[in-house]
């Protein structure tokens, strides 16, 4: 036959390959498309299934700070199991999140192999090496972080470095987590050396990552590496013996933060979370938001403020909106009982704004103790009016100034060491900020004492912003906090034993009217609620009328976790099997989740589920 | 054809003159007395001869003196020696019908790139032609073809105008890709052959069923391959043809449902009673409940409501149809020509549904010298298809044909679209308005094809033939649709972030052109007198360009109409914050380089060897995949050329062939993408991200995880086959048993999540088809008068999964109609589509319960032991009395339903099918019974699901078995608790109370999807020739009447047992969800000839 004469002549005919398309050596000689598949790797951070609402909403719940309740014929495939350690492997949830991470991992794999193949990156103009050296670091910092995210809430996740098109076979076995992290580690420093400061890339704002968040990120998942995390083979929560080693590395990153001056707080703390929701601008000139995802309307979207946030009903110009996460009745007595610490009222929605009798204006009722729903998410601060439901576009701090300060003063305390600030300084920084003219509280000095001001500060700064369960694994104090939050709520309980009570003179009910809303700053609403017997900063802290007066509505506070009768307590939100608060946890066990089951199938067996689930 | 080509080249070739001549002048005619057009009549022992003219006659010169003796020919006649007397001036002769000739049908059977005589053909061909065609007045070629050849399977899937016919040849042997053959027009491939050629073009189809047959066609020949060749002009005066036929369809039967009063009597009950057996005291409902339909006390009046029915509303009409086919043919020695215009206007029996095609085609013959001629066909057909139809590849949130069949069976006052966000009572019906959806949801469907071939054949010896082909198709395709405000979609709560409660329109154009280029050298030569050889080597390319633009406008005012939102779609605006969907474009391409040869020798025409060989090189692989490489071959024996079989003088035995062969075959029949690499497409949903927090941008990604090492699928294929012909030609058997297997088949396939996809193109797994196919064919009668010839196909195909990726031995899959979990398996060892679920066992009743233990009074029931417990239908932990109830498959320790109960329900595949054409001439009348059938297959009729359930919707009609279902609310409106009452009140409950939970795949929906259909049944009445003598311009005249559809003899009790609407995926056939009915179709039309 005539076959292999006209071979060569038809290999260019056959080619072909569609315009719509790219192929690698198109889409990484070119620092435009590169930038293309960049913004690629970040849309898996964004939607449903990522920071937009499993990990934003959910995922992070059921500490000191926030939770969301479960039913009491409780389902482990529902959204509430994850948050109340009780999620089996069959929750879907599970399986859209690990895929989307993994889904995430790949995209950088693949950056991070063409990239630095590339001709353009070896060889190119000066202008497009830099970019490309950015992308690369992108891609680094993003894989790095899809990365904690799995090895966080799975543990020995397995783990690629190439392109799945590389592998030599695709069934992975489970990766030691602390090689993983390692690799990452050294991938972020790597990544921070390419990808320059913030004033350096003006139109990355903080929705990309610069320097200061790559390095803020090291510093965190070296904390993580150096922290406790629950071993498969001993079963128990364990830190390694090398863990200054990693201190040292979230001390040096995050001083080089410091040092830069790049990023700063934000002098108002309201206007951090404001900023998120775009309605009005950014009002974060401080950069202290130094890098967050930036969701975007109905496509790659969170349900940020649309159904996690503080409650809409019905309200003239906002509709409905929020609900979801609720705070344990405790957190907002860790606030300042004096109502110094602004955090509070921006951080806890104590009420739903609805609609005034008349139908015409906007009011405000005050919710009962276990409703409160994270303020740091409303639509009202959202560019959405009342007729548009859906989702708003409301993007998801990652990584904050006021983080890297709180990270310094940890790792700073553990070394004993000060650089160009003191841990001390650190803190109160924090603090002063919050507190505002007001005195900050006074900072033990001693290295244990130091160390329980930072959890508590982390607990004030940062609650519903997805950080607290992650500190307090890797701190090892998740069923510590768990067990003294339950303490607390059964304290909190009407009629509870008032010695050493510190809720002692708190209501069983407050008596409320309703207030008008004008969507004013967090605080100046808190303080406006109505109530009968004064404003919240009385009624909330002290033992009012247990009758109904005339024209109130009765608001459960005290009575909400339940009540003691003769020594016993009849409730169900502390206790019950299950709708009680965190009810399936069990320490050195529930603190990773299970592999989901599609995953252990698809696997062959190459994937171990952990132990807690066998 | 090829006669009259060999007639007329003798003619030509041979001339003599003779000194003196007289003319003997006469006409010849036909069985009916009808005039002969282009008989030939020649002078014996001469080469003088001539032609008939247009009414029959002929004017012939012979020598002055003595007999002459004239052989008078014509094709499907029996060939006629005249002698003429020495005075004779005048002769004419009558003809007989050569019944021989007619039944074999085709003497020359097309095998690709050339053709062979039927009696050399060795490999398992079945063909068909216009004659069996022509009685039936069908306006596409897929329809007239259900049912004729064995081992072809042609379904129609859907009642809708211009719905898809679903061709399988032999099974099929891909899991997940297509599995339709290839279709080839006068030596041009084209997809969607069936759908854009008018059954009157049609002169032969011969499909190629062997592997070793089909592998001249290379890669995409491995699923069959459909030879259509069309109708050629005739040399001769032009003659002007027209036909025409009109008529109405009407829908046979309905699913019949609820009246007014039982409907609201259910409601009351579903809105009484919780799903988990209690009443229901939420405030809402039962206030929402009295809104809508009053109090337990009026609803008396119910019974005098006029029973709307919905069904007869939407698809009760005589949908009128009407099809007029104009074709002119004739030419001359040196060209030939055939044009022909055929239009439809055909109305769908649904509302707004209806399909208006215009073909046009041209066909040109030319012989430029006696070595070179030159072809050329043209073909154009315009096509638009109104109506949204009733089914839609998504959930059930999608499908429309429940909107007529569920909504309330009354005209009311209440208005359920009205979205309304207080009342979650009223919108939670889940329905349209079924008038209102289809009269104002609108899709109109434009397609127009161009399709050109030119073919330059030059033939510089009689032993060779050069030739070249050319095609050139474009298709151009356009859907506009409009969802208004009472379609569910755009109203309901749930959506209304999505559409803001306001119209949508969705425009999507497409655009694709073929271009195929085939070269072939075909060398025949006798050696000796015993020795014949065939060498066909030949060179083929193909390559197809697609694009595609879409775009959804979202946000019109509400009270815009479908023409004014397409005629205007800038008045679209997004609310505040809202944004328009961005339009998305596409374009994609492969291309095919093939070489090809084949060699055939024969020996004394009793033994017939072909070699066949092809190589393919298809773009879809990477450079070291892609070629294939795919080898055959054929043998036949006509053991009735033996001497020992001539010696034993079996005068009834006229042809005995044996036919075996062995094929292989490729098929690449994935994405055009490059699979094999990784490749990067935009995306603003799968890759954008808000890097300004102003504006989303659109980025890059890959969507498919590359696999490097994909490569050609391979069927091997063996065939065994049999031809016996008796009595000369009278009746006609063929047997064939084949073994077709598929290796390497290209999978899309689950791989582990971390790879960062969820699934991966890979060669994994093998299928088998293991099949016999009978085909009969015969006159029965043949008298003066009365003639019966009758022909009849029997099917029988064996399905096997063989092999799955990575020693996987089963999955799972759904067909997604709605159904909360998978509903079908795919097994090693067993067949492609086995039905999934749990088995059915009736309800539960008062005898299931334990009296002592259960406590009625608080809606506590117990259960005796090991009865089995169905929850999971009703999606509650609780059980009850007049629930669905589920036999436990396996053991357990508690008997509860779990989904480890689920088990196979039966299979898609029939035992057998086949089809049986009878055809009867008495005098001038014709007569034509065509009947097809499939037996042992079985049909999932997901419609009763959905209908037999409640499911997230209140105010939902359910089937009219439910009025004599268990009943649960007591004569005073409220739920009854005494276990004595409740047994008297349901002593003749025939079945359950319709389901509360998902819903879920049960036994009872799977149904004796087995068949017998009396496809067609036409009668006819030609004129006598003599009558049309008169008119000195009509030379034939049928009148007919023709129903098709007449009547289907079936156990299945959906709309229709063929109906088949998830075949997006071949892993999911047979499911009748929200099908288009299909209806019966009565029509008259005219057959003349000028």
């Amino acid at each position: 036959m005539v076959v292999s004469a006209a071979l060569p002549s038809c290999k260019k005919y056959l080619d072909y390959q569609s315009p719509a398309k790219l192929n690698t050596d198109q889409a990484f000689e070119d620092p435009s498309y590169t930038n293309s598949v960049i913004i690629g790797i970040y849309t898996k951070l964004c939607g449903s299934n990522a920071y937009g609402n499993q990990l934003s909403v959910y995922w992070h719940l059921g500490t000191d700070e926030f939770t969301y309740q479960a039913s009491t014929s409780f389902d482990s495939g529902n959204d509430y199991a994850i948050p109340n350690y009780g999620a089996e492997k069959t929750n879907t949830s599970l399986q859209n999140v690990f895929n989307q991470l993994y889904a995430g991992v790949e995209r950088a794999n693949i950056a991070c192999k063409f990239i630095p193949a590339s001709n353009v990156y070896k060889n190119g103009s000066t202008t497009d090496k830099t970019k490309m050296q950015i992308y690369y670091g992108e891609a680094l910092a993003l894989r790095a972080q899809y990365y904690y995210e799995l090895i966080r809430n799975w543990g020995d996740v397995p783990a690629t470095f190439v392109p799945a098109a590389d592998l030599p076979s695709q069934f992975l076995k489970n990766a030691n987590r602390d090689s993983t992290l390692d690799h990452i580690i050294a991938d972020l420093k790597t990544a921070e050396d390419l990808v320059p400061w913030r004033d350096a890339l003006p139109d990355y704002g903080d929705f990309r990552f610069t320097k200061g968040a790559i390095k803020g990120l090291r510093a965190r998942i070296a904390l993580a590496r150096g922290g406790y995390s629950l071993r498969n083979d001993t079963k128990l929560m364990e830190r390694r013996a090398d863990y200054l080693k990693y201190y040292q590395i979230a001390y040096d990153e995050t001083l080089d933060v410091i040092n830069s001056k790049k990023h700063g707080l934000n002098p108002v703390y309201e206007n951090i979370f404001k900023t998120l929701h775009s309605g009005t601008g950014r009002m974060d000139d401080a950069h202290e938001l130094m890098f967050e995802v930036a969701m975007w309307g109905q496509i790659n979207d969170s349900n940020l403020a649309s159904a996690n946030g503080m409650t809409f009903s019905n309200s003239p110009s906002w509709g409905g909106a929020g609900g979801r996460s609720t705070a344990q009745p405790t957190y907002y007595y860790e606030f300042d009982n004096s109502g110094k610490d602004v955090r509070r009222d921006v951080t806890l929605a104590q009420y739903k704004v609805q609609n005034s009798t008349d139908n015409t204006s906007n009011v405000k009722n005050p919710v009962s103790s276990i409703n409160f729903n994270v303020g740091k998410f409303r639509k009202s601060w959202t560019a959405f009016n009342g007729t548009v439901t859906g989702t708003y576009g409301v993007n998801w701090p990652i990584l904050r100034y006021a983080d890297i300060l709180l990270m310094y003063a940890e790792a700073a305390n553990e070394l004993g060491k000060a650089g160009s600030i003191s841990p001390m300084q650190a803190l109160q920084m924090v603090q002063q900020r919050a507190y505002g003219a007001n005195t900050i509280p006074v900072t033990p000095t001693d290295h244990d004492g130091f160390f329980n001001a930072v959890v508590h500060e982390r607990l004030l700064e940062f609650g519903g912003e997805g950080i607290r369960k992650y500190d307090l694994i890797r701190w090892n104090l998740l069923g510590t906090k768990i067990e003294e939050t339950k303490a607390k709520m059964r304290m909190f309980a009407t009629n509870a034993d008032p010695t050493n009570n510190p809720y002692a003179n708190l209501p069983a009910y407050v008596w409320s009217y309703t207030s008008p809303f004008n969507n004013l700053d967090s605080n100046t609403e808190a303080a406006t609620m109505s109530f009968y017997g004064g404003g919240p900063s009385i009624v909330f802290f002290t033992k009012g009328t247990t009758t109904q007066p005339p024209g109130t509505a009765r608001v459960y506070w005290r009575q909400e976790c339940g009540s003691w009768t003769n020594g016993v307590l009849s409730e169900t939100y502390i206790s019950d099997p299950n709708k009680g608060f965190c009810s399936k946890f069990k320490p050195n066990a529930k603190e990773l989740l299970p592999y989901p089951q599609n995953v252990l199938t698809e696997n062959r067996g190459s994937v171990v589920q952990n132990f807690a689930y066998n | 054809m090829k006669r009259v080509l060999l007639q007329a080249f003798l003619l030509l070739l041979c001339t003599s003159v003779w000194a003196q001549t007289r003319v003997v002048m006469g006409k010849v005619t036909g069985t009916n007395q009808e005039a002969l057009i282009g008989a030939s009549l020649l002078v014996k022992g001469t080469s003088k001869g001539t032609a008939t003219d247009v009414s029959g006659n002929y004017k012939l010169t012979v020598p002055a003196s003595g007999q002459v003796v004239l052989v008078v020919k014509y094709i499907g006649y029996q060939t006629k020696e005249v002698t003429v007397g020495a005075q004779q001036m005048q002769v004419n002769v009558a003809l007989q019908e050569d019944k021989a000739t007619q039944l074999s049908e085709v003497a020359v059977v097309n095998i690709g790139y050339s053709s062979v005589s039927r009696n050399s053909l060795a490999g398992a061909v079945s063909s068909i032609s216009q004659k069996d065609l022509k009685d039936f007045p069908v306006s596409t070629v897929a329809e007239a073809l259900a049912g004729k050849l064995a081992g072809v399977q042609a379904q129609t899937s859907e009642g809708a105008p211009g719905a898809d016919i679903k061709i399988t040849i032999r099974g099929g042997g891909s899991l997940t890709q297509d599995n339709s053959p290839l279709y080839i027009v006068d030596g041009v491939p084209l997809d969607n052959a069936l759908s854009i050629i008018s059954p009157s073009e049609i002169q032969n189809i011969d499909v190629l069923k062997d592997v070793a047959s089909t592998a001249i066609y290379g890669a995409r020949g491995a699923n069959g391959v459909v030879i259509i060749t069309t109708k050629a002009g005739k040399k001769g005066r032009t003659i002007i043809s027209f036909d025409g036929y009109a008529g109405a369809r009407k829908i046979t039967n309905e699913i019949k449902v609820l009246d007014p009063y039982q409907f609201v009597d259910y409601q009351y009950e579903l809105t009484h009673q919780h799903y988990n057996g209690g009443p229901i005291t939420d405030t809402p409902t039962l206030n929402g409940f009295i809104r809508n339909y009053g109090n337990f006390s009026d609803l008396q009046i119910y019974k005098s409501f006029p029973t709307v029915d919905w069904q007869n509303k939407v698809f009760g009409r005589n949908a009128f149809n009407n099809t007029q086919v104009l074709t002119v043919n004739g030419g001359t020695d040196a060209s030939t020509y055939n044009f022909s215009i055929n239009n439809t206007d055909e109305q769908g029996v649904m509302l707004a549904s209806d399909l208006k095609r215009t073909f046009a085609t041209f066909r040109w013959d030319n012989n430029i010298s006696s070595k070179l001629r030159f072809g050329v066909n043209v073909r154009y057909s315009r096509q638009r298809v109104d109506g949204a139809g009733t089914s839609s590849t998504g959930g059930s949130s999608n499908n429309k044909l429940k909107y007529s069949v569920r909504f309330q069976p009354y005209q009311g006052l209440v208005n359920f679209q009205e979205y309304d966000p207080d009342a979650i009572f009223d919108n939670t019906i889940n329905l349209s308005n079924p008038l209102t959806s289809a009269l104002t949801d609108v899709r109109n469907a434009y397609s127009n094809n161009l399709i050109t071939s030119g073919q330059v054949t030059y033939i510089p010896t009689p032993k060779l033939t050069i030739r070249s082909v050319l095609g050139y198709t474009l298709a151009d395709n356009k859907t506009n649709s409009f969802s208004g405000v009472a379609n569910y979609s755009v109203s309901s709560k749930n959506s209304s972030s999505q559409y803001a409660s306001q119209p949508f329109i969705s425009i999507s154009l497409g655009n694709n052109t073929n271009i195929t280029n085939s070269n072939t050298v075909d060398y025949r030569t006798n050696i000796g007198t015993n020795h014949t050889i065939d060498i066909l080597l030949g060179q083929e390319i193909n390559q197809n360009n697609g694009n595609s633009f879409n775009q959804t406008i979202k946000y019109f005012p509400s009270a815009v109409t479908a023409q004014q939102a397409f005629a205007n779609v800038q008045q679209a605006n997004p609310p505040s914050g809202a944004i328009q969907p961005s339009p998305t474009t596409d374009v994609t391409g492969d291309r095919l380089f093939s070489f090809f040869g084949r060699a055939m020798y024969s020996f004394k025409n009793k033994y017939n060897f072909n070699f066949l060989i092809r190589r393919d090189g298809s773009s879809k692989f990477s450079d070291a995949n892609r070629w294939g490489t795919f080898p055959s071959a054929q043998f036949a024996w006509r053991i009735t050329e033996e001497d020992f079989m001539k010696k034993l003088n079996l005068n009834w035995l006229s042809n005995l062939k044996l036919r075996a062969s062995y094929g292989t075959a490729g098929n690449n029949r994935v994405s055009s993408d490059r699979l094999y690499q990784t490749i990067f497409t935009t995306s603003a949903t799968d890759a954008g991200y808000a890097a300004s927090d102003n504006s989303q941008t659109s980025g890059l990604y890959s969507a498919n995880l590359a696999n490097p090492n994909l490569k050609w699928e391979t069927t091997i294929s063996k065939d065994l086959g049999l031809d016996i012909e008796l009595w000369g030609g009278r009746a006609t058997l063929s047997f064939d048993g084949y073994i077709n297997r598929v290796n390497d088949l290209l999978l899309q396939t689950n791989v582990p999540q971390e790879t960062g996809y969820l699934t991966q193109y890979q060669n994994i797994g093998a299928t088998q088809n293991k099949g016999l196919e009978i085909q009969l064919s015969g006159t029965i009668i043949n008298k003066k008068d009365f003639n019966w010839n009758s022909s009849f196909n029997l099917s029988f195909n064996r399905n096997t999964i063989v092999a799955l990726q990575g020693g996987v031995q089963s999955y799972l899959v759904s067909s997604g109609w709605g159904q909360s979990s998978e509903d079908f398996l795919v097994q090693v060892g067993q067949p492609v589509g086995l039905f999934y679920g749990y088995v059915s066992d009736g309800f539960y009743t008062l005898n299931d319960f334990d009296r002592a233990k259960s406590d009625p009074a608080n809606y506590k029931w117990v259960l005796k032991p090991g009865v089995a417990n169905s929850s999971v239908i009703d999606g509650s932990s609780n059980v009850y009395p007049g629930q669905m109830k589920l036999k436990k498959t396996t053991a357990t320790a508690d008997s509860v339903i779990r989904t480890t109960d689920r088990t196979v329900l039966g299979s898609a595949q029939p035992k057998f099918y086949g089809g049986w054409n009878n055809q009867f001439s008495y005098k001038n009348f014709d007569m034509s019974l065509f009947v097809n059938f499939s037996y042992g297959n079985k049909e999932y009729n997901a419609n009763t699901v959905e209908y037999s359930s409640v499911y997230q919707a209140n105010g939902n009609n359910v089937l009219a078995k439910f009025a004599d279902r268990w009943r649960s609310i007591g004569p005073n409106g409220e739920l009854m608790t005494n276990w004595d009452q409740i047994a008297a009140m349901n002593v003749n409950a025939k079945t359950y109370s319709p389901t509360r939970g998902p819903y879920q795949t049960t036994s009872d929906a799977i149904e004796d999807g087995s068949f017998l259909r009396i496809t067609n049944l036409t009668l006819g009445y030609t004129l006598p020739a003599r009558v049309l003598q008169a008119t000195n311009l009509v030379s034939r005249l049928r009148v007919y009447v023709t129903v098709n559809n007449l009547y289907t003899f079936t156990k299945y009790t959906g709309y229709d047992p063929e109906a088949s609407t998830r075949r997006s995926n071949p892993l999911t056939p047979a499911v009748d969800y929200s099908a288009y009915p299909r209806s019966r179709y009565i029509l008259a039309g005219v057959n003349l000839s000028f």
